[in-house]
């Protein structure tokens, strides 16, 4: 049998929802440790909170007024970190016994330590390597359109990686593809059906260039067109790469991830 | 690359510096009982957005370049500063007490600890490399209106101009305060967002946390700066996508960061301290939850609802609990009003 670490059960089983019972025992140490005016309290902010907020209703009055993606926020009225920091100490303070007070404290870090062996809540963490904590690709890439470009804010169709640091970096290029097509493709929507020419054009061009369907060099010829794109930049791939140099680009520069191309079908 | 992390570190120290300057107003015209070092900064920095937003949105709606913003906010931070330096010489107001109350040796030690901390969640916060959509959009909102002198005029992801001002986002000046900054101090978009807006979060989230814990435990120093410490050690463990912590230590750099831990988190203070539970001023508290609420908006527009929704709850508890039913009411209403109006306007755009 596989042994299950502790962290395991977290991560695997339980997932946020640990923390979410944690804080709800906080709630109740916290609740036990006050005087019966502050449990009046406390239990009527809960009440008026469920009331509120927390219930089917508000679920979708709020999603309906504001934005279907925002709920989860209103959830940061408890404050779980601060609640349960709250009742350690509470806790901790409580016990006559300083030596059980230490042990208290101590076991919660240990506990901690095997919640978590790695920086679970920095999904990304590495030391920057330069000001920017941008890949050398990016450099790459903006030093190639901009030693090429022939208007201002040259139109650029970008994989959804790509799109997503240069204009943080560089705002001087216009992205052919819309975010909200990429985001789209997240969701497994991969082909856009309706009749809009624009966006079946973005929809084309961003699956082939995030690698997720191949589409023919016509296709892609006409897509570049309608998106008015100048440069296109595919991930170093032959299939991608023989599409879009059969539907008119011209390799500009390789990179160490990338293509770039000029779009002559423009 | 040294001097990038050179101009941000100063960003960073001239910014709480300001927070500083801007906190002794609340002090001398508005009779803020602020004291502690933890209080001006915090108050400070609600201060100080809420006077960016009025300086910011007629800008922004009247379509006005950018640089004139950078101008008129120069201009406001230099006025605010001898209005300070006039209320610190002369009336003596802006002094920081520096004594820990109870087991002075303690405290101390505590609060060097719970720094250290802190400053160690700031560094692996600036070590994070998760970039979104979200903060794609944001940061190139940022790039784009230092390319173009123009604010929200153009889309931040993918640069082409907008038909209309996108109210979602220009509500709120939060990344246009950034931008400024990015200007005046020439540093660019990505590493102001990495090197002083994140660690910028990180560092008033723990100050929020230390107030917290002054306002629970009666103003004790020493169980103040434990909290804090036992709070970061939580947060850097604290895994999961929408939880405060991953919105500090990762999306720190967004205006949402912010909401969820510096507003909010000041919102509960003050409504812990109304609520009773130790309670030492109550007009005083009134008082610094209507600035945190009034500038709730200005640092994010996330807050716009749910900052109302806490100050609502808080207002039927001391409806139930309190003598001074129509007082309390009055007073939350004022509280929320501009975040009222601002839900009202956005509503409005969307119909």
């Amino acid at each position: 049998m596989t042994t299950v670490t502790v962290h395991d059960a977290i991560i695997y089983y339980l997932g946020d929802g640990f923390w979410t019972i944690l804080s709800l025992i906080s709630i109740l140490i916290l609740l036990f440790r006050q005087r019966p005016s502050g449990r009046i309290r406390i239990i009527l902010w809960a009440f008026f909170s469920v009331i509120i907020l927390y219930n089917p209703i508000s679920l979708k009055v709020i999603t309906k007024a504001v934005e279907p993606l925002t709920y989860y926020r209103f959830f940061w009225i408890l404050p779980g970190g601060i609640i349960i920091t709250l009742a350690l100490i509470s806790l901790a303070y409580s016990l006559s016994n300083r030596f059980l007070s230490g042990m208290l404290v101590a076991a919660f870090f240990v506990f901690l330590s095997q919640a978590a062996v790695s920086f679970v809540s920095l999904p990304s963490f590495e030391i920057p390597s330069n000001a920017y904590e941008l890949g050398n690709d990016i450099f790459q890439i903006e030093e190639a359109i901009s030693n090429d470009k022939k208007t201002d804010m040259p139109v650029v169709a970008m994989p959804s990686p790509v799109q997503m640091e240069y204009r943080t970096y560089d705002a001087a290029v216009s992205s052919a593809i819309r975010k909200e097509v990429y985001q789209g493709m997240v969701k497994k929507e991969y082909t856009y059906t309706g009749k809009n020419k624009r966006r079946k054009a973005e929809y084309a061009l961003g699956a082939l260039l995030d690698g997720y369907r191949l589409i023919d060099s016509d296709k892609a010829r006409k897509s570049l067109s309608v998106l008015g794109a100048d440069y296109a930049i595919s991930p170093r791939n032959g299939d991608i790469y023989q599409v879009l140099t059969d539907a008119g680009c011209v390799e500009l520069v390789t990179t160490d991830s990338y293509v770039i191309y000029t779009c002559v079908a423009n | 690359m040294a001097d990038i992390l050179i101009r941000c570190a100063f960003a960073l120290g001239i910014l709480t510096v300001l927070f500083y300057f801007f906190s002794v107003p609340l002090e001398g015209i508005f009779h803020f009982k602020l004291q502690y070092l933890s209080e001006r900064i915090i108050y400070g920095f609600f201060a100080y957005f809420f006077v960016f937003e009025l300086a910011a949105l007629p800008l922004i709606f009247l379509k006005q370049p950018f640089s004139l913003l950078t101008r008129v906010w120069t201009a406001a931070m230099l006025i605010v500063v001898i209005i300070s330096l006039l209320f610190i010489f002369v009336k003596k107001c802006g002094r920081i007490i520096l004594d820990p109350q109870g087991k002075p040796f303690f405290s101390v030690i505590c609060i060097l600890l719970a720094a250290g901390f802190v400053a160690a969640l700031m560094i692996l916060s600036v070590c994070e490399k998760y970039i979104g959509w979200d903060p794609s959009y944001y940061l190139g909102t940022m790039n784009t209106t230092l390319l173009t002198d123009t604010m929200y005029q153009y889309d931040g992801s993918d640069g082409t101009l907008e038909k209309t001002i996108n109210l979602r986002y220009a509500l709120s000046a939060f990344y246009m305060q950034f931008t400024v900054l990015c200007k005046l101090l020439s540093i660019p978009v990505r590493p102001m967002a990495w090197f002083v807006m994140r660690p910028l979060c990180v560092m008033l989230s723990g100050i929020g946390v230390y107030n917290i814990g002054r306002t629970v435990s009666g103003g004790r120093t020493y169980l103040s700066a434990q909290l804090v410490l036992i709070w970061s050690v939580i947060s850097l463990f604290w895994s999961g996508l929408h939880t405060t912590a991953y919105f500090m230590l990762v999306r720190g750099y967004e205006a949402k960061g912010y909401c969820a831990n510096v507003v909010i988190p000041m919102v509960l203070c003050s409504c812990i301290a109304l609520l009773g539970l130790r309670a030492r001023d109550e007009k005083e508290q009134w008082k610094r939850l209507a600035l945190v609420c009034w500038a709730s908006v200005p640092v994010s527009m996330s807050s716009m609802a749910i900052v109302p929704s806490a100050v609502l709850i808080l207002m039927l508890v001391l409806m139930l609990v309190d003598d001074k039913r129509l007082s309390n009411i009055i007073r939350a209403f004022v509280c929320v009003l501009p975040n009222l109006l601002i839900i009202g306007v956005y509503l409005l755009s969307k119909i």
